[in-house]
């Protein structure tokens, strides 16, 4: 559990707002890459780990978890050091008041979102969502000094670092996906080469939240037999029906829906059961709401499953997982990797 | 470039009657290239050969417009729409049909936004037999083709969106003497309608690096649009608008080419905005790294669209420089 909170902490850290994840992504494939025969990133900035199967012509498994993070850009340099902002990715805006950011410039800089003390707000503002064209940021810095360290277009996180919680669990920004990355990356880590099935394609892909392209297009550039793609799910709370989330504890999420395979989706059910793998099921009938919708289509088709890990507090900088869903997605992987015939 | 803009300007054709606007572009650079062919969905491709990186350039041949429905007792014509149209700008403004049949298009409920089945042609007909021996159901009609001078180097005409594009593209291709890099210049077909024609004539060219050249929203002097660029500020280079994140890669290298040879530019980060031909290039390319570089537009989709040329002289700055310098 500790190595799991350790490397889930690790990838919390790197900036990888939905696309701008290059950099982070040639830091991921260095980091990691020693643990796997291949370590590669494409032009889109998928960072793809390859680890392959000592059997002759084994199937290509493609498991894939987002590394990208909603976020925003500077969209325009104002009077007085403000920044305008575009959001990037559906970040909960109701968060954004008085936040602290940092600004990805030629440096780091820090920057408050402007908020109205509320003393001064009517009613009405007071209930009113933040709408993205009106927020700004101060920086504290004059037009003329912030113009020679920004440019339109740069990166800015809101502040959400990494802390642990009582009973396992931890909170961070972007969670959503890279708790999917983590449990990717332990499954496949330290995986003994001669009792793989499948050549394994682990892509950790850009811009899912912007349009899913990056695993439409490494998928493509793959061509796998099978995927299986993991993204963060709803976690049960108040407000939230037991059909549209999962439970956190749980154990990891098998997403059942018209656009994965049926097949494919019962087997690693089985598997689950077959090795005492604690797991819960969510029903999506129509979307998955993952890059699955790309990958299924891509080239002449894939046969997906997804799987999930229960999320609290989607797109805030309050993510929170339990560790033990994260390393129960991450033994059903390793389950799904020593089966042939899938 | 502007008697090229005038003539595609006067040439009509909404998403899928592209013919008229294709033919006048293929006479145009027929001498200036390497090969130029119509494929089945109506884009016009033409090649300049050279031996390195494929480089796709592409501007809409297509605008909006309306398609005749049905024509009623009284000889009105009704219409639908083709591209996300605007009935209340629209409205009152003159049309004319691909036979050259005039009307104006009246708002029946007054007071009202109007909307598709609010709307009307009069063409003057008195009855539906006579507007039937005029018209057909299937006939387009697009406002009365027009460009009129403003002041400073502004111009307000109809179809800027999309045509400016083709006539940056055609410009480049007559400037253009010998090149490196391979270039296809693509006038892509049916824009306005979810970007169909470009999708497929970037699967058969399968370009290394594709640039959609056309037009994005701008300011106007009210400040009532929502508009991403400001008009007479230069080129505008996307790097993001509401669904598309433009490769950063390519944005980098518009940025240092536009520096490097003092090209004004702007860059636009937005909430609103639409990609263009830029997404359907991409995908259609099976991933590839795709750009998009525009002249501001404001009024964009109505019939008094409004540019500065010397934006789009900018534009054809960077596009000769990125077919010359572009390396990947």
């Amino acid at each position: 559990m500790e190595k799991t909170k350790e490397i889930l902490k690790d990838l919390c850290s790197a900036v990888s707002v939905s696309g701008h994840e290059h950099a982070s992504a040639n830091a991921l494939a260095e980091k990691y890459g020693g643990y796997f025969d291949n370590a590669y990133v494409d032009k889109f900035g998928n960072c793809v780990f390859v680890k392959k199967s000592e059997l002759e012509n084994a199937p290509r498994l493609l498991v894939d978890a987002h590394f990208d993070e909603v976020g925003m850009l500077v969209s325009s340099i104002e009077e007085d050091g403000f920044l305008h902002i575009s959001g990037v990715g559906g970040l909960d805006t109701r968060i954004f008041p008085a936040a602290e950011v940092t600004v990805y410039g030629k440096k780091e800089i820090y920057g408050v979102i402007a908020s109205t003390p509320p003393h001064l707000q009517s009613e009405k503002s007071s209930k009113a969502t933040p709408k993205m064209d009106n927020i700004i940021i101060d920086t504290g810095y004059t037009k003329e000094e912030l113009s020679a360290l920004v440019r339109v277009g740069d990166p800015v996180r809101l502040k959400g670092d990494f802390k642990e919680l009582a009973n396992g669990y931890v909170l961070s920004r972007a969670l959503d996906d890279k708790a999917c990355v983590c449990a990717a990356l332990i499954s496949l880590m330290n995986s003994d080469k001669s009792k793989l099935a499948y050549d394994i394609y682990l892509t950790v892909s850009a811009q899912e939240e912007t349009g899913r392209c990056g695993a439409s297009f490494v998928a493509t550039d793959i061509k796998p037999d099978l995927a299986v793609i993991i993204d963060v799910n709803f976690a049960r709370c108040e407000n939230v029906t037991e059909f549209e989330s999962i439970e956190c504890g749980g154990g990891a999420g098998i997403d059942i829906s018209a656009l994965t395979n049926r097949r494919f989706t019962k087997a690693i059910m089985k598997i689950a059961e077959q090795n005492g793998i604690e797991y819960q099921t969510i029903c999506e009938p129509d979307s998955t709401g993952t890059n699955n919708e790309l990958v299924m289509i891509s080239g002449t088709g894939v046969r997906t499953a997804v799987m999930s890990i229960p999320l609290m507090a989607m797109h805030t900088t309050s993510e929170a997982v339990c560790i033990k869903d994260v390393e129960s997605l991450a033994d059903i992987l390793r389950a799904i990797y020593v089966t042939k015939g899938l | 470039m502007i008697s090229v803009l005038k003539k595609l300007v006067n040439a009509t054709g909404i998403s899928g009657r592209e013919a008229q606007v294709r033919d006048l572009i293929k006479e145009e650079i027929a001498p200036y290239v390497d090969g130029v062919e119509t494929d089945a969905m109506g884009n016009l491709i033409a090649h300049k050969k050279g031996n390195g990186k494929k480089l796709l350039f592409a501007a809409h041949t297509d605008s909006i417009g309306f398609f005749v429905t049905f024509i009623e007792k009284n000889g009105a014509i009704r219409v639908s729409p083709v591209g996300d149209i605007d009935f209340l700008a629209f409205s009152y403004s003159e049309v004319v049909s691909e036979n050259g049949v005039k009307g104006v298009i009246i708002s029946e409920k007054d007071g009202e936004i109007p909307k598709a089945d609010s709307v009307y042609i009069d063409i003057g007909a008195k009855s539906e037999k006579q507007a039937k021996s005029k018209v057909r159901v299937g006939d387009f009609f697009v406002p009365v083709p027009k460009m009129t001078k403003l002041l400073s180097n502004e111009y307000a005409g109809h179809s800027f969106d999309g045509k400016v594009g083709c006539a940056i593209l055609i410009e480049a291709i007559k400037q253009i003497k010998e090149t490196k890099n391979d270039l296809y210049f693509v006038f892509t077909a049916q824009q306005e309608v979810y970007s169909r024609g470009a999708r497929v004539a970037a699967y058969s060219v399968r370009p290394d690096v594709a640039v959609a050249v056309d037009t994005t929203d701008a300011k106007d002097k009210s400040s009532v649009s929502d508009g991403n660029a400001v008009l007479g500020e230069g080129v505008s280079i996307k790097i993001k608008t509401s669904r598309m994140i433009y490769s950063p890669e390519v944005v980098e290298k518009l940025r240092e080419i536009s520096t490097r040879h003092s090209i004004k530019y702007q860059c636009e980060v937005a909430n609103s905005g639409t990609e263009g031909d830029a997404k359907a290039l991409q995908n259609g390319a099976m991933g590839c790294l795709v750009g998009a570089i525009s002249v501001p537009c404001a009024n964009i989709h109505t019939s008094s669209e409004i540019i500065d040329m010397k934006d789009a002289e900018e534009t054809l700055k960077l596009v000769l420089k990125i077919a010359e310098e572009y390396e990947i």
